[in-house]
């Protein structure tokens, strides 16, 4: 089973696209701030973190920064979710480690490609839905 | 009262109103003021006093001068007067008789003696002198010899009783008795029992010349008018007075009892009197001094006075000035106060509006972040509802949903597009450059397009150049304007097909610039149309958005975005034919890159001497040239206007015009032609000249319709692979247009070899006769042909609609525009596309060419 780690303050975005991806056949981990989603990216092994930029406590950029900068962690693709065309999230985003990044509104196919993309680099494969 | 409550208040007032600096400063220049005229004031009393004294001393003696002139008058008038009244009493003497001495016996029975005139006894009354006086005024007496002495025996001289002095004797110590003793008469002054008069003697003789008596007439000194007249002439400042001492330094004048008087005497006996100066004269007629007495405190008082009506006036005046700068310091003050609290005013109102352009910015961010959220949930959940719809077999529910989500991206699209225009309109979007690849970029936006694509059945074809590489631009903005450039095509097109052809163009000066045209065959657009096309929230129509949806934003904002790199966007469009929109932009995108406008900016329209410049204009078309001449001239050029190549060339050498505008296709001679000429006569060569065409270099047939094009030389597998494309059944005919013959042979045989029915023409009306009788599957068409050329070939074509459906292939050289560029000896300067005019651009190549041909002159 290939784990999501979804950290998404926004309680309906997180709704969503964890119910969407779960019945797309991924375990949907779930953090509502940036340091919970540190805490279960350590704890939690997801092969795969779904990063909502704008977060409480700690924000993704910063999030990102810490995940790449761990030994163990920095394996795990970083999709990084930004709002649409607000300058300079994207490049803040690259510039922050990740390794893609999806706008919102989330188009379900799109991120799915992306995650199917980022879990082939690392040699991991999709999950069956 | 002047310092009336209420001007106290109103002062009071303004002093409090004052700034406090000010006030201090106002404070201090007044005491600088009291202090100054203080000290002033001391030093010109003293000076002004000293002047004083010496003036008076000055005056005093020509004062004195004065009164005794005075007196002299007085004198002679008076010893006239004397004169007279003595012959007045010598003659009423001798009317009466002859004088005579004669003894009487008196009442007491004793005998005297007694003056007679005639027969009149003297002692007896006083009828003579009396009578004397009443004529002559003054006194008479008449004296009787009695021994040694004279004695007065009628007289009407007073004696200090009030009597008059009958029996008073004639001053024995006198000046008068010596000379009448001497037989002589006297003038002069004398006293008489103590008082001065001013007199005359004369011996009484008898008839023995015996003198027996004297006639006397005297005028009293200090009844004297004149005198007083004369003493009072001049006034000596306020207690000063003049006085008149006889020779006994009595005063006879002031009259005695007076305080003057008193102080007169005080003054001759010498007794202190140190407030008191004293200047005597004599005065000689009389033996008599003219004294004059100054009070000394009277210089102080008078100094005094003069100063402080002096001051008074200057202090009227200080006053004045006071009050009125007061009031101006008053009225500065407020304005400085109101200048102080305006600037303050200005800092908060900038600090305001600073916080304002970041709370817009602010704004605008949380504004996208919060309107965006609800959409998502929206379009999200409604995603969701349909896939578990579907999974659980209630499909009914599902038209429903797709209608909901269908709103919600609806609404975003336009929440996106408004929140995308705010900002530009906020000048708050900002570009961010970027190498990326060329052609990653576009199969990624062909990517996003598919959906669009399959819903209207429309086919897209990719066209890239192989030399396409890398761009730096803003690749958002790149592939927003590239999708909302696609998705409109699709969305006004049916079935038909849509061209994405990506281009890199280099330019002389301006680097390369890369183009993207996407050409539909769709509805299209009429000039009105076209017209409001870059206008927010028209879309061509009103009835499109319902028909077609979409926000109206798009092209506005694609534009906005084209601009803000450095590029444009251009539309061409046929109804019912298809539009064409071609977006230029450079290769290397650059911050704030306007040379043109600033070559614009920096020449004017009008040579030194004032003249406006001139451009020729070259065009067959003459509603073409009308057009182009008519730009021109609004932005004050003259122009000229030549219809063919030979007209165009004498012109150009006649007139020399500062700008030459070439239309590429003209009958007889063509565009490239004209160049070629002007460009090898010295007298013409350094004329910028602008070349108008249709087409643009490369992009050849796109425009109008062309549906691929081929390089040569042909490539037969390119050929095999096009025509299959285009011509469908591979056994259908072909017109092949192409002047050279061999290239000609070349092809036919290549596509026959495939099977195909082929027919030739050889240029562009051979073609259009042969296009009468058949009409192919498909036109291989080369461009560069003489007689109609292969533009004008596709331009007319084009505009039958009959024709207009068949496919071409358009045949051209690889490196065309090379070519030209030798034959021209590299001095085409500019190619605009003449369809879409868009006329400041125009001008700005206009105006730029010029501005560099001027510099390089």
């Amino acid at each position: 089973m290939i784990r999501v780690l979804l950290v998404e303050d926004n309680e309906m975005n997180r709704d969503m696209l964890s119910r969407r991806l779960a019945r797309k056949g991924y375990d949907v981990l779930i953090a509502v701030d940036g340091q919970e989603g540190l805490d279960l990216a350590a704890s939690g092994t997801p092969d795969i973190i779904l990063m909502d930029m704008s977060l409480p406590v700690i924000d993704g950029w910063e999030a990102t920064r810490r995940l790449k900068a761990d030994p163990v962690l920095q394996g795990i693709p970083v999709i990084a979710l930004t709002a649409h065309a607000m300058a300079g999230d994207r490049e803040q985003a690259l510039g922050a480690g990740c390794d893609d990044y999806d706008t919102k509104p989330i188009e379900l196919p799109r991120l799915l490609e992306k995650i199917a993309a980022q879990l082939a680099r690392v040699g991991k494969s999709v999950p069956a839905a | 009262m002047f310092l009336s409550e209420r001007r106290l208040s109103w002062a009071r007032q303004h002093f409090a109103f004052m700034h406090s600096s000010l006030r201090t400063k106002v404070i201090l220049w007044f005491c600088l003021i009291v202090i100054t005229v203080g000290v002033a004031g001391w030093l010109g009393f003293h000076h002004i006093s000293e002047e004083i004294a010496n003036e008076a001393d000055l005056q005093m003696h020509d004062k004195l001068d004065h009164v005794i002139d005075l007196l002299k008058i007085t004198d002679s008038t008076y010893s006239s007067l004397v004169r007279a009244s003595m012959r007045v009493l010598k003659l009423e003497a001798h009317r009466i008789g002859p004088p005579s001495l004669r003894t009487v016996t008196g009442p007491d029975g004793k005998p005297r003696q007694d003056l007679f005139f005639g027969d009149e006894a003297m002692s007896g009354g006083f009828d003579l002198v009396d009578k004397v006086t009443s004529i002559m005024g003054g006194t008479a007496t008449i004296f009787m010899k009695d021994g040694d002495r004279f004695v007065r025996i009628t007289t009407n001289v007073l004696r200090p009783d009030g009597n008059r002095a009958v029996g008073t004797e004639l001053d024995p110590h006198g000046k008068a008795i010596v000379r009448i003793r001497a037989g002589l008469p006297f003038f002069g002054v004398v006293n008489i029992l103590g008082k001065p008069y001013i007199t005359g003697y004369v011996p009484i003789r008898d008839a023995a010349k015996q003198t027996i008596g004297i006639y006397y007439v005297g005028y009293a000194l200090d009844t004297l008018v004149s005198v007083q007249n004369s003493l009072q002439q001049h006034h000596i400042l306020q207690s000063g007075f003049f006085a008149l001492l006889d020779a006994t330094d009595t005063v006879i004048f002031p009259p005695n009892g007076s305080r003057q008087a008193q102080i007169a005497q005080r003054l001759i006996s010498g007794s202190a009197m140190p407030n008191w100066r004293v200047w005597r004269e004599t005065f000689a007629p009389w033996n008599y001094e003219v004294m004059a007495a100054m009070y000394l405190p009277d210089i102080a008082n008078v100094t005094f006075r003069m100063i402080w009506q002096a001051s008074l006036m200057m202090g009227g005046v200080i006053l004045a000035v006071l009050i009125v700068s007061f009031w101006m310091a008053g009225k500065l003050s407020v304005a400085l106060e109101q200048a102080e609290s305006a600037k303050e005013d200005a800092v908060h109102a900038r600090d305001a509006a600073e916080s304002a352009n970041r709370t817009k910015s602010t704004f605008l961010a949380n504004m996208s972040h919060e309107l965006r959220t609800p959409m998502n949930a929206i379009i999200g959940y409604s995603e969701m509802l349909i896939e578990e719809a579907e999974d659980i077999g209630e499909s009914s529910f599902v038209p429903d949903l797709q209608r909901i989500r269908g709103a919600g991206k609806h609404l975003l699209a336009l929440i996106n597009d408004v929140l995308d225009l705010s900002k530009i309109e906020a000048g708050k979007m900002t570009l961010f450059l970027e190498d990326f690849r060329l052609s990653e970029m576009i199969n990624e936006v062909v990517g996003t397009i598919q959906p669009l694509l399959e819903k209207n059945a429309n086919r897209l074809d990719v066209r890239m150049s192989d030399d396409l590489g890398d761009m730096r631009a803003d690749l958002t903005k790149v592939r927003q304007t590239l999708f909302n450039l696609l998705s409109n095509a699709s969305k006004f097109t049916e079935k038909g097909v849509i061209t994405l052809a990506v281009d890199r163009v280099p330019t002389e000066t301006n680097g390369d610039r890369i183009r993207f045209r996407v050409s539909d065959t769709g509805i299209g657009m009429t000039q009105e149309q076209l017209d409001r096309l870059f206008q927010a929230f028209t879309q061509a129509d009103a009835s499109t958005t319902r028909k077609y949806g979409g926000t109206g934003l798009g092209l506005v904002i694609s534009r906005k975005f084209c601009e803000m790199m450095g590029g444009d966007i251009a539309v061409e469009s046929r109804p019912n034919v298809g539009t064409t929109f071609t977006v230029d932009l450079p290769a290397e995108v650059h911050e704030f890159s306007e040379p043109v406008a600033e070559a614009q900016a920096a020449i004017t329209n009008k040579t030194p001497a004032g003249k406006s410049k001139s451009v020729l204009v070259v065009d067959d078309d003459p509603d073409a040239a009308d057009l182009m001449a008519r730009a021109l001239e609004r932005s004050g050029f003259s122009t000229i206007r030549a219809s063919r190549g030979p007209e165009a060339i004498d012109l150009a050498r006649e007139k020399k015009p500062d700008a030459i505008t070439l239309d590429v296709m003209m009958p007889g001679m063509d565009g490239w032609s004209v160049l070629s000429v002007l460009k090898n006569d010295p007298t013409t060569a350094k004329i910028p000249v602008v070349m108008v065409t249709m087409l643009q270099n490369r992009q050849l047939g796109y425009a109008l319709g062309a549906a691929d094009f081929l390089t040569k030389p042909v490539d037969a597998e390119k050929l095999r692979t096009v025509i299959a494309k285009h011509a469908g059944k591979p056994s259908a005919e072909v017109l092949v247009i192409e002047d050279d013959p061999a290239n000609r042979d070349m092809l036919v045989r290549m596509l026959e070899k495939d099977g195909l029915t082929v027919s030739t023409a050889e240029n562009g009306s051979a073609a259009l006769e042969a296009l009468a009788i058949r009409r192919p599957a498909l036109i291989l068409l080369d461009l560069m042909m003489p007689v109609m050329d292969g533009f004008e070939f596709l331009s007319v074509v084009n505009r039958e609609p009959r024709l207009a459906s068949i496919p071409i292939v358009v045949v051209t050289a690889k490196d065309l525009t090379s070519i030209d560029r030798e034959r021209l000896d590299g001095s085409v300067q500019a190619i605009i596309q003449k369809g879409a005019i868009d006329r400041e651009r125009l001008l700005r190549e206009v105006c730029a060419m010029i501005a560099k041909s001027e510099k390089s002159r």
